[in-house]
This record gives structure tokens, C-alpha cells and sequence, in this order.
């Protein structure tokens, strides 16, 4: 029998395999501590309700416990976690749409080019040089809240499942239930929508 | 030659250096010599480096006691 801090000092994989092995609560709870806060952030962005977020944090883990004997290691822990939560998530917000209600492709301006191919407007602002030195204030953390939140949720998906949790591409695909382009196109596609954002945002700062 | 347009379409799979070779070298060159693209390219880079840290979150503590109480609940 593990003692809780003896469970802190596995890793997820020897958790994973205890828990699976003896069902041992302790390396369950442990594991649900260190992946809460991550699901919680996903769960949270999709939802944008805190309620709601807990539900698929509360239906993720109990979905983890029981399908724990299928779990064969080939991913990791977190990833496998992550993906039952968007799948939740995804569930949750089309039953919450109308029927047949389909997604608005995200256009936008990707950098205003003329049909030549070459830059109609600059992009400008020297905010993306010093982007890991630039201190998160409150009002830089909402706006980029608002702006993932923006996102239709099939790219809010993928842009928290890609650049948030660091799922693969295929891990993706498969959640998602589309192929590995359609994934890229999206990732690109919220990037471009979160850079026109920002670069908003920071002209007015310099404008102000 | 590429153009500019060319080059931000690439960007996904550029900067995880899953372009075959002569692209990707096509597309360093161009950033080099392009420094318009290579502020987009920054800011392209930073709005995911600063979303990242910007979702980050910690489940408030009432809410994870609700977890842990469902958990112990429903886990059999």
C-alpha cells in the first residue's frame, strides 16, 4: 500500500500501471492532481462557463477510472485525458447548438497580401520579437482569453489541443474525427485569427 | 521564387521543419532577405507562445473539492 507521499514520486506511467494493475486510489488521485488544472483549462475555454468546465473535468476523470484496463500506454497519460476531455466538450457544445447548425470557417485576413503575393500593409509592431520577455498583466492575459474564446469551437479545439496540451497531430485527427490537413489548416487558420488579434491590441497600445 | 503569401501558408508545417529541404531553405532565404515577413513570422510564433501561457489555469479550489468529492462518489 502507497502512501501519499510516496505516490508523488512516480511517474505517470508507474502510477498508470499501479492503478490499472490494483486499482489503487492513491495513484489515481495523484494523477488526477497533476492533470486537473490542464483539463480544467481546456474544459474551461470550450465551455467558457465554470460550471460546465467542472462537469467535463468530473465526467474526463470518472471516463479515465473505468476505461483505465483498455489504456495501453500508448500515449501519454495527459494526452489521453486531454482527448476524452475535447471529445466531452465538443459533445456538450453541439448538443447545446441548434440542429444542423455547421461551423462558420474562420476567414480573416492572413496578412493582407495583394494578388501578386506580396504584402498589401506591413505587419508592424516589434511586440513579436519580445514576445517571452513581455510581462502577462491582467489586461494582456483577458485579451488573449477573449481571443481563443473567440474562436469557432472546432479551431479552439485544435488550437488548445495542438499549442496548449501538445497533442500530435494524429491524436488530433482522430479526436477530432477528420484528417491531419484538416487539423494543420485549422491550427493555422486560429493562429493567423489570434495574431490579427494581438497585433490589434498592440497598436493601440503604441497609438494610445 | 516564393512570394510572401506563399511563405505564411507554409508556416505550420515550416516551423516544425517538416518542409522538404529546398522548401524549407527557399523559405529561410526569403525571411532573411523579407523583414516584413520575418515580423510576421515573430508574431505568428508569439501569439501562440503567449496564449500558451495565458491559458494556463488553476482550478479554483471550491470546484476541486467538488472533483474529489464526485470522484470518491463515483469511482468504484
Amino acid at each position: 500500500m502507497s502512501t501519499d507521499a510516496a505516490v508523488k514520486l512516480h511517474s505517470d506511467d508507474e502510477l498508470v500501471a499501479r492503478l490499472r494493475d490494483t486499482r489503487d486510489r492513491a495513484a489515481f488521485e495523484e494523477l488526477v492532481r497533476r492533470h486537473r488544472n490542464r483539463v480544467f483549462a481546456l474544459a474551461l475555454r470550450m465551455t467558457r462557463n465554470e460550471e460546465e468546465a467542472l462537469e467535463i473535468v468530473q465526467d474526463t476523470f470518472l471516463s479515465a477510472w473505468r476505461k483505465l484496463p483498455e489504456f495501453r500506454g500508448e500515449a501519454q497519460f495527459g494526452s489521453w485525458v486531454h482527448r476524452i476531455a475535447a471529445n466531452f466538450a465538443l459533445m456538450k457544445l453541439r448538443h447545446q447548438k441548434v440542429v444542423d447548425a455547421v461551423e462558420e470557417p474562420l476567414e480573416g485576413p492572413d496578412g493582407r497580401f495583394r494578388p501578386d503575393g506580396h504584402w498589401d500593409v506591413y505587419p508592424t509592431g516589434l511586440w513579436g520579437r519580445r514576445a517571452d520577455e513581455l510581462v502577462l498583466d491582467a489586461e494582456l492575459r483577458a485579451r488573449l482569453i477573449a481571443a481563443v474564446e473567440k474562436l469557432p469551437e472546432t479551431y479552439r479545439a485544435v488550437f488548445m489541443l495542438r499549442d496548449f496540451d501538445g497533442l500530435s497531430y494524429d491524436e488530433i485527427a482522430e479526436t477530432l474525427e477528420t484528417t491531419v490537413p484538416a487539423v494543420k489548416s485549422r491550427l493555422h487558420r486560429a493562429r493567423l485569427a489570434l495574431r490579427e488579434d494581438l497585433a490589434t491590441y498592440f497598436d493601440q497600445k503604441v497609438g494610445a | 521564387m516564393v512570394t510572401c503569401r506563399h511563405c505564411i501558408d507554409l508556416l505550420v508545417d515550416y516551423l516544425e521543419g517538416q518542409l522538404p529541404p529546398d522548401k524549407e531553405k527557399a523559405l529561410d532565404d526569403h525571411f532573411m532577405a523579407c523583414p516584413p515577413c520575418l515580423d510576421f513570422l515573430d508574431q505568428y510564433r508569439a501569439a501562440s507562445s503567449l496564449s500558451r501561457r495565458a491559458l494556463e489555469e488553476e482550478i479554483p479550489p471550491v470546484l476541486a473539492q467538488k472533483l474529489d468529492e464526485f470522484l470518491r462518489k463515483n469511482c468504484k
